[in-house]
């Protein structure tokens, strides 16, 4: 049975339609992709699926239950979520930010505990941020932060992650370290849904690609039958070659669709596959 | 690897700062004591035990000790208000009058005393001022909907603000002689002096409500560091938390601002000068900011006894002559920081 289940979703915000019959459903132990152009409705569809947006039409179930009738707590302990463009308000210290993360499973009149710790120690080194630990979290860069902001919603301990571009900003090594980290989550028996720019890598550490456009969901299937050189042209309006095969195919982008879109305007057009 | 470096703050959150909360007792006790024994007559402390008619126990019983446990009370809870708000907008501007409370309290209290009502019953004032800052928080969620966001609740408070103000000024300008028109601006100005032990008691059911509601807000505000989106899945429903918090002030600042008058920028100084002792913790900085706002409303209340002037200054006016160059001093270190 799917952990998290969401069918129909439609959101129309000011006369706009930004998610139109949207779907998603997440297995235990899968790493999902969300790919699509800037504006596809990838963000939304994520916001939905941990009730920050109700939708018009369509729900969400978690566990079997909709989501609209889980209290805060319960979905924060089942869901973690790391937003786009996540900040941070006080110049707190990076692991006091990470510890964070342990709130759904703290009370009014306690702290963090040793169980806490743990958690905490774990995650920052497994984000590689153990040296930043006593770092005032905003001084940190932009890419040391989205690991620290990942540090704390790993420290939620929750079956199923949502990461909302994770690793927008970072260098190489540290992408694929991400992306290695959240394959393993999902070996060890978590949920990842992650929203991705980087094609190759959606290709290479993803086990299902959802692909987005104009907020349809176009394509939901295992990665390699997605991301195709034709789907690509028309969702992404680029022409691009997929290149290698089995674990080492890379995608890459070659220049505009034929006819040539206009750069603003590129990935719209047609309406979807 | 894992958790073989010690960290101190573990167990309860309070234990952290027991040194600095300890501290900060300390130097709350000491100015409640010298706010006991300052005055115009030379009066044993053991007054304050004594029973019976002697001049001795009256002065401590009855006019000194309702200053200091109204200095304690307000201060605290304006300092706790303050520090709630500056975590719920995340803006280390914010201040309890903001949101419209503390005007809407001295417009109760006003009305009041515009239309002589206090001939009534002697509460009558304080009642009003608290109904004020009920009412006032009654209208804020009223005009700013459903599920307002912060913008619209700070939007719908400066509107509020300014209505109770100008209608203040109203009952100032329609005053029918200097006298009562003097009597309005004077209670305006706030103090402590001259308050009976029935001022507490009217006032303190209302400021404990009011702090229990910000103090147990902690971890919701912990969690906004983050964003309301992150601190929404963290497991927090911000919808409740802000009426928690809005409510929580408004009970507070109303309570404290109908005994005392408006006392300004406690508010906003304390939880900035205890931050950094705190990690910048939003809930590590409430009981802090608590002790803070009682130790600085004491020491003002100190101070106006203590400089010489023709008529005592009020508290109000003395934290506000401190606090608006303090203010200044912030708005150029935001501004630099920001660089």
């Amino acid at each position: 049975m799917s952990l998290l289940n969401a069918n129909g979703l439609t959101v129309i915000r000011s006369g706009t339609t930004i998610l139109q019959e949207a779907g998603l459903s997440l297995a235990d132990g899968e790493i999902v992709g969300l790919i699509g152009p800037n504006g596809a409705g990838k963000t939304t569809l994520l916001r939905c699926l941990v009730n920050l947006i109700n939708p018009d039409r369509g729900g969400v179930h978690l566990n079997g239950r909709p989501v609209t009738a889980l209290s805060r707590p319960e979905i924060a302990r089942e869901v973690a979520y790391l937003a786009q463009n996540a900040g941070v308000h006080w110049p707190m210290s990076v692991e006091r930010i990470v510890g964070l993360g342990r709130l759904p499973h703290s009370s009014t009149f306690r702290g963090l505990g040793r169980r806490d710790w743990t958690v905490i120690e774990r995650v920052l080194e497994e984000t590689d941020i153990v040296h930043l630990r006593d770092r005032q979290a905003l001084t940190l860069s932009g890419g040391e932060r989205i690991r620290m902001l990942l540090a704390s919603a790993l420290a939620v301990e929750a079956p199923i992650l949502l990461a909302d571009e994770p690793i927008s900003g970072l260098d190489p090594g540290h992408q694929l370290q991400i992306m290695q980290l959240l394959k393993d989550l999902a070996r060890r028996g978590r949920s990842v849904v992650v929203v991705l720019h980087d094609l190759t890598l959606a290709l290479r550490y993803c086990d299902r690609i959802v692909l987005m456009a104009e907020g349809r969901v176009v394509a939901d299937d295992e990665a390699a039958g997605v991301l195709t050189e034709e789907r690509l042209a028309r969702v992404y309006g680029i022409e691009a070659q997929i290149l290698g095969d089995g674990g080492s195919r890379i995608v890459v982008p070659i220049g505009p669709a034929q006819p040539p879109a206009r750069p603003s305007e590129a990935p719209t057009g047609k309406r979807s596959a | 690897m894992s958790s073989s470096s010690s960290h101190p703050i573990s167990g309860p959150p309070l234990l952290a700062d027991l040194p600095l909360l300890a501290g900060l007792a300390v130097l709350v006790a000491v100015l409640a004591g010298a706010s006991l024994m300052i005055g115009e007559v030379a009066v044993p402390i053991s007054g304050l035990f004594a029973d019976g008619d002697s001049t001795a126990a009256i002065i401590m019983q009855e006019i000194r000790l309702p200053r200091v446990l109204l200095a304690l009370a307000i201060g605290g809870t304006l300092g706790l208000a303050g520090a709630a708000l500056q975590g719920l907008l995340r803006n280390p501007l914010a201040e309890p009058g903001i949101i419209g409370a503390s005007s809407s309290a001295a417009l109760g209290a006003v009305i009041v005393l515009y239309f002589g009502l206090f001939n009534l019953f002697p509460l009558a004032l304080p009642l009003a001022a608290i109904a004020g800052a009920v009412i006032a928080i009654a209208l804020l969620f009223a005009l700013a909907g459903r599920d307002p966001s912060v913008l619209t609740l700070i939007l719908a408070g400066i509107a509020l603000s300014s209505l109770a103000g100008a209608l203040i000024s109203l009952a100032i300008n329609l005053s029918p002689d200097a006298l009562s028109a003097s009597e309005i601006v004077f209670w305006l100005l706030g103090s402590l002096k001259d308050r009976s032990m029935d001022h507490f008691y009217l006032s303190l059911p209302f400021m404990a409500a009011g702090a229990l509601l910000l103090l147990t807000s902690g971890r919701a505000l912990d969690a906004l560091t983050l964003g309301e989106d992150m601190a929404s899945t963290l497991g927090f429903d911000l919808k409740r938390v802000r009426v928690q918090l809005i409510a929580g002030t408004a009970l507070a600042v109303g309570a404290g601002v109908a005994v005392a008058g408006v006392v300004g920028f406690v508010g906003l100084v304390v939880p900035h000068l205890l931050r950094p002792f705190v990690g910048h913790e939003p809930r590590r900085l409430l009981l802090a900011s608590t002790f803070g706002g009682a130790a600085l409303l004491l020491a003002a209340d100190i101070g106006v006894r203590l400089i010489p002037t023709n008529v005592e200054m009020k508290p109000g006016v003395l934290t506000a002559l401190v606090g608006a160059p303090f203010f200044l001093f912030l708005i150029f270190k935001v501004r630099r920081s920001m660089a």
